[in-house]
């Protein structure tokens, strides 16, 4: 979306519900948050691999009672994160929300418009920075170069809830399309392409069960996207299409000063077309992570990550990569394993502190993922730090 | 440390449990704990005639906020802030209102329809009711 459109959005957004409407009845708030990183020996955030300030994202949101039952809510916000994610401003979500039955044990909504993804552990609130465990989430889940195509999608959504002895029950069900910029295919299919890319639909369903009894809540997460990509008329590529059908089983423990979560994800992507027009490929990715979060005291909190990813479950070291390739491509863009460890500290009820290191083996998650950039990443082993000072208001 | 301080809580003061009390237009003089939970957690919003419900809580660092979640709830407080991040920030629910202390919580108590928090002890009163938890 460009800025003129997201600045003419955010404007109307709040000209007519932050002057003309019952201070009830609209709520907005926002967040600001900087911080510098660094991820030599490859091209995560830049080319250079030096310090960069580009850990930028600033947002501001609202939601508006139309009716007793109806609500309109909306987020448009800023980043820049270098090469993770294209620069700029974005809708995050504007949709309206139909309270559809709200009774004591049993309730359900429907969501119409962009609305957010709601299916993972850390998927509707991975873009606030306040709200997400770590500044960098686990990429065998959490894709930075899927951000944009993860975070929300255009369609209708339903949830529905229940609740009694044997605890919390959530049921997510959404489908739609998510648009897909040049600049986004750019960045997952290679820098050289030429073509577009376009998401046929996205469709996903989840369950999580809150045990009343333990301390304990499970979930399952079923999806599948299809895309469709369209050679540009100087390029040597192929038309091609793209399936991603991904499986997701959840975990979470939560006592009073520690939290284990756990997401563990098996993905099939086919496709068909790209590097010629008879290629088909078909791989089984795999991947999760372990997270555990200690809170040292009201205002401090640690944590360590580890997260796991192979591209192909048949192909766990990237050997069948690199000769299918010639060693074109080197055999660690098969797989991306880190470790992480970090802290963040509240200042106050706005103000707080993130600080995080991740050591990294591989390559596998580093975008592009069709067409890797091999020059740049030419590191088996490779580290990031982060630091990042966020407001929320 | 942490264990020691617990201990003394527990022999030292006696633990009262809280009274959850609402604006006495709530047509309601009973929860069950899960409608509580539910209603804490974002997910009934609105009360058996359709009036939508006001949360207001204390901040997070109040002994009698920390008891309620605990007792009434069966939470920790920074499980349920992190629920209403999760929904107020995906535009899908709204935060609770939160005051500094119990004299601003009963302020809001008497004046806005339908509100629901929480006291260490009730005093009767007309435009605030108590509400059974069963």
């Amino acid at each position: 979306m460009n800025k003129q459109l997201l600045c003419t959005l955010a404007l109307t957004w709040f000209m007519l519900f932050s002057t003309a409407v019952a201070a009830d009845d609209f709520v907005w708030q926002g967040f600001a948050a900087q911080g510098l990183i660094r991820a030599a020996d490859s091209s995560y955030v830049n080319n250079s691999g030096k310090t960069s300030a580009a850990l930028t994202e600033l947002g501001l949101n609202g939601r508006y009672r139309l009716a007793p039952d109806w609500h309109l809510a909306g987020q448009v916000v800023y980043l820049d994160g270098g090469n993770r994610y294209p620069q700029g401003g974005r809708l995050d979500y504007l949709f309206l929300d139909w309270a559809l039955y709200n009774a004591a044990d049993w309730q359900a909504n429907m969501y119409f418009g962009r609305f957010k993804n709601q299916h993972w552990l850390y998927s509707e609130t991975r873009d606030v920075p306040f709200t997400r465990p770590s500044i960098i989430l686990p990429q065998s889940v959490y894709f930075d170069s899927f951000r944009d195509i993860a975070v929300g999608t255009d369609g209708v959504a339903l949830q529905v809830r229940n609740s009694g002895n044997y605890g919390d029950l959530t049921f997510n069900w959404s489908f739609g399309t998510v648009p897909v910029s040049r600049e986004q295919s750019r960045q997952l299919l290679g820098q050289q392409t030429r073509g577009d890319t376009r998401m046929n639909h996205d469709h996903k369903a989840s369950l999580y069960w809150q045990s009343l009894q333990s301390r304990f809540s499970y979930g399952i997460v079923i999806q599948e996207a299809t895309f469709d990509y369209r050679r540009g008329s100087t390029e040597l590529l192929s038309n091609a299409s793209f399936t991603s059908q991904r499986v997701m089983l959840t975990a979470r423990y939560q006592s009073q000063y520690w939290q284990l979560s756990a997401e563990l994800q098996q993905e099939v992507v086919t496709t068909e077309g790209f590097f010629l027009p008879q290629f088909t490929r078909k791989q089984f990715g795999q991947g999760g992570y372990v997270m555990l979060q200690y809170y040292w005291s009201a205002d401090l909190r640690l944590f360590t990550t580890i997260d796991y990813a192979v591209i192909d479950k048949d192909d766990r070291h990237g050997k069948k990569l690199q000769q299918m390739t010639g060693g074109a491509i080197p055999s660690y863009f098969g797989y991306q394993h880190t470790l992480n460890v970090g802290s963040s500290i509240d200042l106050n009820q706005s103000w707080r502190l993130n600080a995080e290191v991740h050591w990294v083996k591989g390559a596998g998650r580093l975008a592009p993922v069709i067409q890797p950039d091999v020059a740049r990443n030419n590191s088996e082993y490779w580290q990031v730090f982060a630091l990042q000072l966020m407001y929320r208001f | 440390m942490k264990w020691l301080l617990l201990l003394c809580q527990l022999l030292l003061l006696p633990l009262e449990a809280t009274t959850v009390v609402v604006h006495s237009s709530v047509p309601a003089n009973s929860l069950s704990q899960s409608q509580l939970r539910n209603i804490f957690t974002l997910r009934q919003t609105q009360w058996p005639d359709g009036s939508p419900v006001k949360i207001i809580v204390l901040n997070d660092n109040s002994p009698i906020h920390q008891r309620f979640c605990r007792e009434q709830l069966r939470l920790f407080p920074y499980q349920l802030n992190s629920i209403w991040d999760k929904r107020s920030f995906s535009g899908t629910g709204r935060r609770p209102q939160q005051v500094d202390n119990i004299a601003a919580m009963l302020a809001l108590l008497r004046t806005e329809p339908g509100a629901i928090g929480y006291v260490e002890q009730y005093t009767a009163e007309p435009a605030i009711k108590e509400v059974r938890i069963e």
